[in-house]
């Protein structure tokens, strides 16, 4: 017998779920939590095979008690019964320790089917989630790589192509109509993002990148 | 000048607040409604009379229509992962409907977003992205816009770029309750600045660069 507790700040939606649970062989709903705080008192003194819980709670997030739930009842797989399929909170969940992940609007046989998977400690996602969607999210959220004249403002652009063609503080102002010295200031800010120390410096990167010809 | 900007901030809130709240009605009220009402007619098929089938297949179709409008709408007025999870979870839901509404795709490089910024900060980043990239999809002319992120310890830092049509800047006054005057209120609301560059034939830049550190002088001001 597949034990559970359902988690949800709904009661009619902790209803509908029951109903179709009870008609499960081998499945028993042995307790209803309407509030993060509360399921993870009750799991954590009944200790169910399997946690069906809504991420978004009123009172404290359904990660949080994920979380708790692995970290105090390792024996209790979690299920994500959530409204939202976007990538970023199947990984949260999956990273929180969640075992399934289920849509609010996925056919009801999709819960029963990670309801039982998740009671052997198999991991689930219901279509249309899938691991490879997943991989490609982790993919996008990591760091890229940025080339540092991406970070300049078109200001500051023009101030370094000025001053790598020789052009002093006054002599730019001048050029931008704008006062020397928020012309120091944006070079300074030049020299800062370009990781440039000196005045050879910024005529070398200018030079590598092409914006002043190689003498 | 000063007056001015507590007045824009204010009105950024309620405005913000105001999605929210039309956000989670959307989400909480409508969307848990129809899903209780998905299990109701799931229930109702199981099992169906024969005469009933096509009207109940019919409903939930209709049910789960429904359910993703919800969802949408409740994202697009205001993305709960912003709140939920941080600024770059938003920026890569907002790229994926973005791309799948306008079919202008959007190449993304970003550095040092795993962190949790100042929630103003964070939502000023993301309305400016999306108002760049609304204005990209409607006026540019191309398929492709390109969008880069980075924070150090002092400054988060957005570029929306495309290699489109462009825009004289100077023509837009600077009173007009419009995209690129919200943008720039974002910005400066927040202490930081917002700059467009665009020229007519080859495109458009818009950059903005908010701080993450606030400055003394302004955080002692009291107001009265
Ligand atoms: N990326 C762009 N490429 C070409 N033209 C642009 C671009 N961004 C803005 N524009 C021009 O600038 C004008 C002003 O843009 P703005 O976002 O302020 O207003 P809008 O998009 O017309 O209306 P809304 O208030 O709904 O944003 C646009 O009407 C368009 O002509
Ligand atoms: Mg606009």
């Amino acid at each position: 017998m597949t034990t559970v507790i359902l988690v949800d700040d709904h009661h009619v939606v902790r209803r509908g779920i029951r109903a179709l649970l009870e008609k499960e062989a081998g499945i028993q709903v042995v307790g209803e939590a309407g509030s993060g705080a509360e399921a993870a008192r009750l799991t954590l003194q009944f200790k169910p095979d399997v946690l069906i819980i809504d991420l978004m709670l009123a009172d404290m997030s359904g990660l949080e008690v994920i979380r708790q739930v692995r970290k105090r009842a390792p024996e209790t797989s979690s299920v994500v019964l959530s409204m939202y399929g976007n990538d970023c909170y199947v990984v949260e969940a999956l990273q929180a320790g969640a075992r399934a992940y289920v849509l609010k609007d996925s056919p009801p046989e999709e819960l029963v089917r990670a309801v039982r998977e998740a009671a052997l400690g198999r991991r689930y996602l219901a279509p249309p989630l899938s691991d490879r969607t997943i991989e490609v999210y982790l993919q996008r959220s990591e760091d890229s790589q940025l080339d540092p004249y991406d970070m300049l403002t078109t200001r500051e652009r023009e101030v370094l192509h000025l001053a790598a063609q020789g052009m002093t503080s006054s002599e730019t102002a001048g050029r931008l109509c704008i006062s020397p010295r928020t012309v120091e200031v944006h070079r300074a800010r030049v020299m800062q993002k370009l990781g440039l120390h000196n005045r050879t410096e910024l005529i070398h990167f200018a030079i590598r990148r092409g914006i002043i010809p190689e003498k | 000048m000063e007056d001015a900007l507590v007045t824009a901030r204010v009105l950024v809130e309620i405005q913000e607040e105001e999605r929210r709240a039309i956000a989670r009605e959307l989400h909480d009220r409508l969307g848990q409604s129809l899903a209780v009402l998905k299990l109701l007619l799931g229930e109702a098929m199981n099992p169906p009379l024969d005469k009933m089938r096509y009207t109940l297949g019919e409903a939930q179709s209709l049910v789960n229509e429904m359910m993703s409008l919800a969802r949408e709408l409740s994202l697009e007025l205001r993305p709960k992962m912003l709140d939920d999870l941080g600024l770059l979870p938003a920026l890569l839901y907002l790229f994926e409907s973005y791309t799948a509404r306008t079919h202008v795709s959007v190449k993304f490089e970003h550095y040092g977003l795993h962190k949790k910024f100042p929630p103003e900060i964070g939502l000023a980043a993301y309305r400016i992205v999306k108002e760049a990239l609304e204005n990209i999809a409607a006026f540019a002319g191309v398929d492709e816009a390109r969008v880069l992120a980075w924070s150090d310890r002092r400054v988060l830092s957005v570029r929306i770029e495309d290699r489109g049509y462009g825009f004289d800047t100077g023509i837009i006054p600077a009173d007009r309750l419009c995209g690129v005057n919200g943008m720039r209120g974002r910005a400066l609301v927040t202490g930081g600045t917002l700059s467009i560059a665009s020229t007519p034939g080859l495109g458009t830049v818009v950059m903005a660069e908010l701080p993450l550190a606030v400055k003394p002088e302004r955080s002692n001001r009291v107001r009265p």
